[in-house]
Parts: C-alpha cells; sequence; structure tokens
C-alpha cells in the first residue's frame, strides 16, 4: 500500500525521475518524450493529490548532514500540501497543453527535451519547496525554481530579449534571495536547527532575540518580494513574458511566484511572536496594497496581451500578500488557489489565440479570436474571474481579502485594495474587449490545448465550493494560525452581508458603465502614446533605474582594471604597500589592541 | 607483493611521486622511440593513482611521523595532511589524463610530466610536513615547478612573459616568507610545527614583523590583493590543464602553508587583518572579472575572488573562534578544485576545439560539443554559488561564519553574498554565449570534436561538483576531521 512518507517521497521523486527519463526515451523517439513527460506529470498530479487526504500525518526524517545535525523532513500541514498540489495539477495540464503548443518549437530547432524535463525540474522543486520543513531544503528548491525560470523563460535562445529576460529573472530574483538566505543562517545560527517547526517552536517560548528576529524578518521579506514579483522588485516578470506562454502559465499560476507568498504564510508563526515586530506585517500589508494598485495601472495602459496577464499577476499577489499582513493565512491562500486556477486558464486562453494569430499586440488581434468558441466561453469565465464577479471563485476568494483585511482594522491597505479591485476589472474589460470582439478569424485549437482550458475553465466556476474541506484541513492542521472553520454556506452568507460587498458592488457598476459608455472606443483607448501612457508602458521607469545602477557598476568594473597594469614594477610595489599595510594593521591590531 | 612497513606511509606519497616523476621522463624517452610520448600522460595518470592508495590507507589510521634523518625534521600524516594531499593527487591525476591529448601537438612533453608530478608532490609535501623546514623546501618544489609549467608553450611570447612576472612575484614572496620563517626560528629556537608554540619567547614586535612576512610571503602564492598581480597572465597563458592546477590547488597550497605557519604563533591576533584582506580581494577579482573578455582570464580573477571566500573563512575562524569559517574555507578549497578545475579545463577543451579564448568569437559552442558546454554550464552556475551545486554549499559555511561571529560580524555575510550575486554578472553571459547564443560565431562553425580522453576528466569534475553539492556529507567526512584539530588549536567552542 502507498504509506503516506512513500506518498510523499514519490511525489517529490517523480517529477526528477521523469526529468532525467523522458530526454532518454526521447533519443528513441520525439512521442516517447513528449508523452512520457506527459504521463509523468499526471502520476504527480495523482500523487500530490492523494497527499491532500493526508493533510496532518507525520513523515520520518532523514539524516542528510550529520556533522551539522541537518535533517531533511515533510511537513504535510494544508499549507504546504495544497501549494503542492496547485503545483502538481495545473503542471500535468500546462505539459498536456505543451504537446501541441510546443511542436512548432521543434521545427524552428530548439530542443524539446530540454523543455520537458526543466518544465518536470520545476515542478518538482515547487512540490518540494512546499513539503520540506527544512528550511535549507527550501531554500536549495527556491533557487532551483529560480534557475528553472532561468533556463525556461530563456528557452527561445536564438531571441537575444529572450536570453536577456531569462537572465532578469534570475538576477533579480537572487538579488531577493540575498535577504531569505540571511534570514535563513540567523534563525539557524540563532536555534541552532533548520527544521522550520522546531524554529517556531523556539521562536514561539522566546528563544530568539528580537535583532535575529528583525533581521530574518526582514531578509525574508525581501526574498519574497524577489520570488513573488512585488514591488521595488517586480520587474523580472513582465519581461519573462518571452518565455513560451506555456510556462508564463507555470511561472505565474503553479510555480515560481506562489514560493514568495508561500514563504511568508510559513514564516508568519516566526515573526508574529513579539510586539517589536509590529512593522513586519505593516510592511507586507503596505507592499502588496502598493503593489496591487500601482501595477493594476500597468497593466491597464499594455499593448502585450501576455504583459496584461503578468502584470495582472503581480497585482493580484499583492492581495495575497496584505492578506498575510492581516493575518488572513487561510484567505491568502484560497485567493492564491483560485488564482492559479483563473490564471492558469487565462494564460493558456492566450497561448491558443497566439497560437492561431501570431502575435501578443492587442491591438492586432483585434477581436479576431472571437471564433474561437471553446477559448472565448473559458478566457471570459477567467476574466470574470479576474474581476471578482460572482460567483466565480476569484469573487469569493477575493472577497474574503477583503473583508479580512477590513476586519482587522487595515484601513489604508483596504482602501487601496479596493481602488485596485476597479482598475482590474476595468483592464480586464479592455483585454477582453481588445481581444474577442470583433470579427471571427482564427479557427479553433486542437484538443490537446482546449482539454486543458475546458477543466480550468470548469474549476473557475466551482473550485470556491471547497472551502469548507479548504479550511478544515487548515485549522486542524495548522493550530498555530487560528485559522477558523467555514462552509459554503456560512461563506456565502458571510460574504453577501459583509460591507465589503460594496467593493463588489462598485466594481459591476463601473464594468457595466464601461461596457455601456465605451464599447468600440477600447479599440482606440491607450492606442496612442501620450507621454503619460508611455511613462506607465516603461513601468514608471523603474527598469532605467536599475539600468543606471548595472552602468554604474559596470562603469566601476572598467575603472578597476586600471589596477592591473601589467608592468613587473608596479606589481612588485604591490608586494610593498601589502606588506606595508599588513605591518600597520597587525601592528595596530596586535600589539596595541 | 612487496611487504612495506607501516612507519613508512606518510613518506610513501612522497617518494611514489618522486620516483614517478623520474621514471615518468624514461617513459617518456622510451615511447618516443616507439609510438607518441602522449602516453605518458596515461602513465603519470596512474602514478597519481597509485600515489592516491597510500593516502587511501592513513584516512582510517591515527596520525603517523615518519623521522627524515633521525632528526627534527619529519613528515606527518594529519588530517589537514591528507585532505591537502587527496585532493592535489586526485586534481592532479584528473590534469594529466586531460593533457595526454590536449597536449599531443606539443613537444617538451617528457618534462611537463615530470614537472606536473613534481607539483603535486611539492602539495603533498606542504600538507605533510611537519617543520617549517620541510614546508618552505615542499613549497619551493611546488613553486619552481609551477614556474617552468607557467611557461611550457615557450615559443610564444605570452607565456614567456607571464612566467617571468610571476617568477619575479613568486621568488621574491618565497624570501620574504623565508624571512618570517626565520624569525620564528630566532624566537623560539626549533622548526618544528608542533613546538613552536611553546617555546615561543615574548618578544612581539618581532613576531609582528614575522606574522607580516609569513601572511604577504605566502599571500602572494595564494593571490591576496594587492600581491595577486601575476596570476591572470599565468592562469591564462598556461596550458589550461595546468591553469586548472594552478588554481585549483596550488594557489590553496600557498595559503595552507601560510595557516600552517602561522598556527605556531597564537601569542599575536591576526585572523581579522586577513579576513579584511579577503574582502578586498574577493572584490576586486569580482569586479575585475566583469570586463574580460577573455574566458581563462575571466576564471582567473574569479579564482582571485574564489581565494578572497576562502581567506575569508580562515580569517574569520582564526580570529573569532568559529568552526564554521574552517568548515567553509576547508570544503571551499575542495569544492573549488573540481568547479574551477572543470571550468578551466572546459575552456581548454574550447581552445583546443576552435583555438580561441574569446568569449566573443565561441559563441554558441555549446551546441557543437554539448558535453563541454553543459558540463561548463555547470561550473559556472556551480561558481556562482547556486544551489544545489557543491559551491553554494561550502560557501553556506562561509555565510554561517559571518553570523557566527555575532554582532557586526553579519556585514561579512552581507559583503560575501553581495559578492557572489556580482559574480553572476559574469558567469550568467559566459554561459550564455555558450550554450545560449543566437548563432553560431564563424569559429564554433568548424569546431572539431573533443576526444573522449579529454572529456573523462571534466565530465568527472562535473559529477563531483553535482555530488558535492547534493551529498556533502562525502566532502564534510574529510573536512571535518580538519576542522576539529583546527579548532582545539585556535579553541572554538
Amino acid at each position: 500500500m502507498l504509506t503516506t512518507p512513500n506518498l510523499a517521497l514519490l511525489s517529490m521523486l517523480i517529477p526528477f525521475l521523469g526529468m532525467v527519463v523522458s530526454p532518454i526515451l526521447g533519443v528513441i523517439s520525439p512521442r516517447a518524450r513528449t508523452w512520457s513527460a506527459v504521463i509523468f506529470g499526471f502520476l504527480t498530479a495523482i500523487f500530490v493529490s492523494m497527499l491532500v487526504g493526508r493533510i496532518g500525518e507525520g513523515v520520518p526524517t532523514y539524516n542528510w548532514i550529520p556533522m551539522e545535525k541537518i535533517d531533511i523532513g515533510v511537513h504535510l500541514d494544508a499549507l504546504g500540501v495544497y501549494i503542492a498540489f496547485i503545483a502538481g495539477t495545473i503542471g500535468a495540464l500546462v505539459l498536456l497543453y505543451s504537446v501541441k503548443y510546443m511542436e512548432h518549437a521543434a521545427e524552428e530547432g530548439y530542443s524539446l527535451s530540454r523543455y520537458y524535463s526543466l518544465v518536470l525540474l520545476f515542478i518538482g522543486s515547487m512540490i518540494g519547496l512546499a513539503l520540506t520543513d527544512n528550511l535549507l531544503i527550501l531554500y536549495i528548491f527556491w533557487e532551483l525554481v529560480g534557475f528553472c525560470s532561468y533556463a525556461l523563460i530563456a528557452y527561445y535562445y536564438k531571441e537575444p530579449k529572450a536570453v536577456w529576460a531569462g537572465t532578469k529573472a534570475f538576477v533579480v530574483t537572487r538579488i531577493g534571495d540575498i535577504g531569505l538566505l540571511i534570514g535563513v543562517i540567523v534563525l539557524w545560527r540563532a536555534t541552532g536547527t533548520l527544521t522550520i517547526t522546531e524554529i517556531i517552536e523556539t521562536a514561539r517560548t522566546g528563544g530568539i532575540q528580537d535583532t535575529a528576529l528583525a533581521i530574518a524578518g526582514a531578509g525574508f521579506i525581501l526574498g519574497a518580494l524577489g520570488k513573488s514579483a512585488q514591488m521595488p522588485l517586480h520587474v523580472w516578470l513582465p519581461d519573462a513574458m518571452e518565455a513560451p506562454t506555456t510556462i508564463s502559465a507555470l511561472i505565474h499560476a503553479a510555480t515560481m511566484v506562489n514560493a514568495g507568498i508561500y514563504i511568508i504564510a510559513r514564516s508568519y508563526p516566526i515573526f508574529t511572536v513579539t510586539p517589536e515586530l509590529g512593522w513586519w506585517v505593516l510592511t507586507i500589508a503596505w507592499i502588496g496594497a502598493i503593489t496591487a494598485l500601482f501595477t493594476a495601472v500597468l497593466a491597464f495602459v499594455e499593448v502585450d496581451i501576455k504583459r496584461v496577464l503578468a502584470y495582472s499577476t503581480i497585482s493580484q499577489l499583492g492581495y495575497m500578500l496584505t492578506a498575510i499582513g492581516a493575518g488572513a493565512i487561510m484567505e491568502s491562500q484560497f485567493h492564491l488557489m483560485s488564482h492559479a486556477i483563473f490564471k492558469a486558464l487565462l494564460f493558456l486562453c492566450a497561448g491558443a489565440v497566439i497560437h492561431r494569430l501570431g502575435t501578443r499586440n492587442m491591438y492586432e488581434i483585434a477581436g479576431r479570436a472571437s471564433g474561437m468558441r471553446i477559448t472565448h466561453t473559458t478566457f471570459l469565465i477567467g476574466a470574470l474571474a479576474l474581476m471578482g464577479i460572482p460567483i466565480l471563485n476569484g469573487f469569493w476568494s477575493k472577497d474574503l481579502i477583503l473583508e479580512k483585511v477590513l476586519h482587522k482594522g487595515f484601513h489604508g491597505p483596504f482602501a487601496v485594495l479596493a481602488l485596485a479591485a476597479v482598475v482590474t476589472a476595468l483592464y480586464s474589460c479592455r483585454m477582453y474587449w481588445l481581444v474577442f470582439r470583433g470579427e471571427p478569424e482564427a479557427r479553433e485549437a486542437p484538443w490537446q490545448m482546449t482539454t486543458p482550458l475546458a477543466i480550468l475553465g470548469f474549476f473557475t466556476l466551482v473550485s470556491w465550493l471547497s472551502i469548507g474541506g479548504y479550511a478544515k484541513t487548515m485549522a486542524e492542521s495548522m493550530p498555530l494560525y487560528h485559522i477558523h472553520e467555514k462552509s459554503v454556506k456560512s461563506l456565502v452568507v458571510g460574504t453577501v452581508t459583509s460591507p465589503t460587498i460594496s467593493v463588489t458592488i462598485i466594481v459591476l457598476l463601473v464594468v457595466l458603465y464601461a461596457l455601456v459608455a465605451y464599447r468600440e472606443r477600447f479599440f482606440s483607448l491607450m492606442a496612442e502614446e501620450t507621454p503619460r501612457v508611455s511613462l506607465a508602458r516603461r513601468g514608471y521607469r523603474f527598469d532605467d533605474l536599475y539600468g543606471w545602477l548595472v552602468d554604474g557598476f559596470k562603469g566601476l568594473c572598467v575603472l578597476s582594471r586600471r589596477l592591473q597594469t601589467g608592468d613587473a614594477n608596479l606589481n612588485m610595489l604591490g608586494v610593498v604597500i601589502g606588506l606595508w599595510v599588513m605591518l600597520l594593521l597587525i601592528y595596530l591590531g596586535g600589539v596595541l589592541g | 607483493m612487496i611487504w612495506i612497513s607501516e612507519e613508512l606511509l606518510p613518506i610513501l606519497p612522497i617518494v611514489i611521486l618522486v620516483v614517478g616523476a623520474v621514471l615518468s621522463y624514461v617513459v617518456a624517452h622510451l615511447l618516443q622511440r616507439v609510438s607518441h610520448p602522449k602516453w605518458t600522460g596515461v602513465f603519470t595518470f596512474f602514478v597519481m593513482l597509485i600515489a592516491l592508495a597510500p593516502l587511501i590507507l592513513m584516512l582510517d589510521r591515527e596520525t603517523m611521523v615518519y623521522h627524515l634523518f633521525g632528526g627534527e625534521t619529519y613528515l606527518k600524516s594529519d588530517n589537514l595532511a591528507l585532505l591537502v594531499s587527496i585532493l592535489a593527487v586526485s586534481g592532479g591525476a584528473l590534469a594529466a589524463l586531460f593533457s595526454t591529448r590536449y597536449l599531443e601537438r606539443e613537444t617538451g612533453l617528457e618534462e611537463f610530466y615530470v614537472l606536473l608530478t613534481l607539483l603535486v608532490c611539492g602539495i603533498v609535501g606542504i600538507g605533510f610536513a611537519g617543520d617549517l623546514f620541510n614546508l618552505f623546501v615542499f613549497f619551493e618544489v611546488m613553486a619552481i615547478s609551477s614556474y617552468a609549467l607557467v611557461a611550457f608553450e615557450k615559443e610564444k611570447w605570452e607565456p614567456i612573459e607571464a612566467s617571468m612576472k610571476y617568477v619575479i612575484m613568486s621568488a621574491a614572496g618565497s624570501i620574504i616568507a623565508l624571512l618570517g620563517i626565520s624569525y620564528i626560528y630566532l624566537a623560539s629556537n626549533t622548526l618544528d610545527l608542533a613546538k613552536i608554540a611553546a617555546q615561543l619567547t615574548q618578544t612581539p614586535y618581532l613576531m609582528v614583523l614575522a606574522i607580516s612576512f609569513v601572511i604577504i610571503g605566502f599571500g602572494v602564492k595564494a593571490a591576496m590583493v594587492p600581491l595577486h598581480t601575476w596570476l591572470p597572465d599565468a592562469h591564462a597563458a598556461a596550458p589550461s590543464s595546468i591553469s586548472a592546477m594552478l588554481s585549483g590547488i596550488v594557489i590553496e597550497a600557498g595559503l595552507i602553508a601560510m595557516i600552517k605557519t602561522l598556527l605556531t604563533i597564537p601569542v599575536i591576533r591576526f585572523g581579522l587583518v586577513i579576513a579584511i584582506f579577503a574582502v578586498v580581494t574577493m572584490t576586486l577579482g569580482n569586479l575585475l572579472a566583469l570586463p574580460q573578455r577573455d574566458l581563462k582570464r575571466m576564471l582567473a580573477y574569479s579564482s582571485i575572488a574564489q581565494m578572497g571566500y576562502i581567506l575569508l573563512g580562515f580569517g574569520l575562524g582564526l580570529e573569532y573562534a568559529v568552526s564554521s569559517g574552517f568548515t567553509g574555507g576547508l570544503f571551499h578549497i575542495m569544492n573549488h578544485l573540481f568547479m574551477k578545475g572543470g571550468a578551466f579545463l572546459c575552456a581548454g577543451a574550447i581552445l583546443y576545439s576552435i583555438g580561441t579564448r574569446d568569449l566573443e568569437e565561441m559563441r554558441g559552442i555549446g551546441r557543437q560539443i554539448p558535453v563541454v558546454g553543459i558540463c561548463f554550464g555547470i561550473f559556472g552556475f556551480a561558481l556562482a554559488g547556486v544551489p544545489p551545486l557543491s559551491g553554494f554549499m561550502s560557501e553556506l559555511f562561509l555565510y554561517r561564519a559571518g553570523v557566527d561571529v555575532g554582532g557586526w560580524g553579519v556585514i561579512f555575510t552581507i559583503i560575501i553574498l553581495l559578492n557572489v550575486i556580482f559574480s553572476l554578472g559574469y558567469y550568467i553571459p559566459a554561459v550564455n554565449k555558450v550554450l545560449f547564443s543566437k548563432e553560431l560565431s564563424e569559429r564554433s562553425k568548424k569546431a572539431r570534436k573533443v576526444p573522449f580522453v579529454m572529456l573523462v576528466p571534466i565530465v568527472a569534475m562535473a559529477g563531483l561538483t553535482i555530488i558535492l553539492g547534493v551529498m556533502p556529507k562525502l566532502g564534510l567526512s574529510l573536512v571535518k576531521p580538519v576542522v576539529v584539530d583546527l579548532c582545539t588549536v585556535v579553541g572554538c567552542p
């Protein structure tokens, strides 16, 4: 029988096995490679789905580095298992979708073995990240996820832009990772262990100094900002759209960006033990809210459909971050699941459109995709969920967040988020209009592509019905988070009677107004580059700022080359100077000090 | 089978290497009559393997001592000696294997393998030396063989110039180190490393001079800034297998010699000074590596940076008695041998294939010789400290060392982390150029196949880079006993 430890091991190892096996099969036949990758993906999905039934069970640890007493363990609480579940299932659907979508890549001379291998590694790393209870292992998987995103964003390596975008994603997220790693090491030093549950235990009994907690807390935030693309480290995500659309779906829905939200949720009990760290939750809440609003505005002016979706992801992640700041862990994770489903759906729909029409520019698409029936319908479902229109999953989870943020007294972030909700509705309308309202021209995509769309569309409609089980498992397996159980009934009643329903009503009114007043004008809206639009299209010039920094750094490097003269006399001068400095320092430090 | 007395074990590796060096010269001459001298490389490879045997045997035993000439000078098989020797010999074996085909068209191969074997012998001797006399002699054996090896392609102008600069600086360094050693002798009246500490007379000013001279003298070899200026020229100009050895173990051997000598002088604190020099070293190394277009030069500068990380570990370990500093430093020496050695061998394979070291001219070469390309990617990411590769695991302990110092020590962690991120700025573009470039360069189109024998060491090193990252306990089992020894000297908690 499948015991829980075996099941956990299988769901972590199967993708890695697939990573190795599928390219080997690729030597025999391309079909064997492709379909074996899909099968490995679905096997993983099945195993992680089975894990959902085992939430709360214990798993023995493995002694990884005995000299340092570092154990690898698996922690099956609802928080990690659901993240792994999302990664596994959406990953499997993306793999199925890739069968048709990526066909063209082989014709253009790109290796599909590399593609499938890396996708499986990507999924496996994300599952590992979510399930492990060791901070170091978590960090290693965290970096592996980053590496996969680099290699996959740069998949079309003959496009210099893609290579540049991949490199940028890797470097920017690694800057955030400095913070996370320092945080991990500080906690390791302070508690003598890397096991998350033990660290939480020590923190709650007051065993960690406030300064150590403060450094680690700031570090974890920095790490999450990089990975989850929050301001000001969000710049890599829009450019990451150079990746194949399937990879964008994977990054945005199933892997990568969820990691930042996960780590903040996971470390929440550590950094909320002392009132000294009150700034921690406030910082998170405000960063999330500000990011949600500002990037929603950017989504409104974008011309590239994938970049609209990218900004919309950043914006939605902002909601989740704010929710965690307000202590609404369950709500944030619930929204993460809703978002994963509808955002994967939107990306895959966009992929189908791009597959047929060959452009990502919405003004060029100009509604020609309207004839793609399944794509059209499912995209509309996804867009409505993104707007937060009842009764789709995005509505319930977003409303839960708003409710909790208001309830916890975070009035500032709440107001910003409510405004962001209106902007979200506007850019979603605009995107839908530009892509699907026009003369039908494109044919429907093949079944390998529409099947995942239909599945995701269905779950966008119904996933919120799982709230009962979802909240129950969270409440039971995560006692430290003070989560209350919820049923579908209490969700509906609670949502309808809460004051935050007014936000949805305003959104609905705005959407209706936009539809009545604008309609055809969407086609000319933002089509021209006014100075303000242009500023927004350049992402408020964050990129330029970082560009200057990089240029300055490069200048410093070039300047430093002057030190390497190649003149043997000057080389010897170096030895003499070194000797004098050394004498001086040791004299000062050793004899006098 | 010849029965060998157990007491002879400590001297056996050195004897095997010296005899092997002589024999390889004979073998090369004999082979020249019948076939190509490239088989000497295979012979040297086996000499290294044979030398490895007594080292492995000694791993399970207590520390053994072998007295030379019945006097004060002796060889000692302590844990540090075994670690350094095993690394040097295995690195030497892989370098010899790589050279068989890499240098097949060169003349003077009979000298090459003699020098390579002596180079390894010198490093093994530095590890085993129980007294300052042996330490210095073996240090010079290593240094002199490396001068000649850098200038091996003697008909070219570049290696000669590089070797000249190297000789001048390194010889100056040796003299300064010798002066420092003589001061220590003056103050303690013994050369025995184990006895110096007890017999030191209280002469702090003399000791300040001695410590400074030892650090600077051996520091030239260890490429501390501002004593590093010989390194980029020498590493770039040497044959790639020698660059791999220089970067992978020779500069580290300089550091080991320095640390072995310094540990005898516990009266004055100098760890922080080393740490400060380490910070300058890593920062300047990374800054200088970024604008390089010559792959081998870039790797050479990155060695300076990596040396900075190692130095920082030792510096913090010595000053604040944090064991993680020693763990990180020693483990990084091991990992650096394989990842940087491997990267240099990849550069050599590319040079062999298309005859250029220029990164622009090797665009897309990874697609022509995929094994080399992928391994180069692995080495690049490992050097940039990306987990789960070995470079990350050792750097982890170095990061930990800064935090372990406590208080403001975290600044050291931040500095080294920032440096690791800076280093992405040149590793990733290099990997991108080799693997992910838009089109093949003119030269890459005409790439010739890299022979199997050259791929073996590269793949072995790449394998070790992954294995030591995923299963660090394999490497740490060699490193940890050394850390325990060092800790007893400096008194770690």
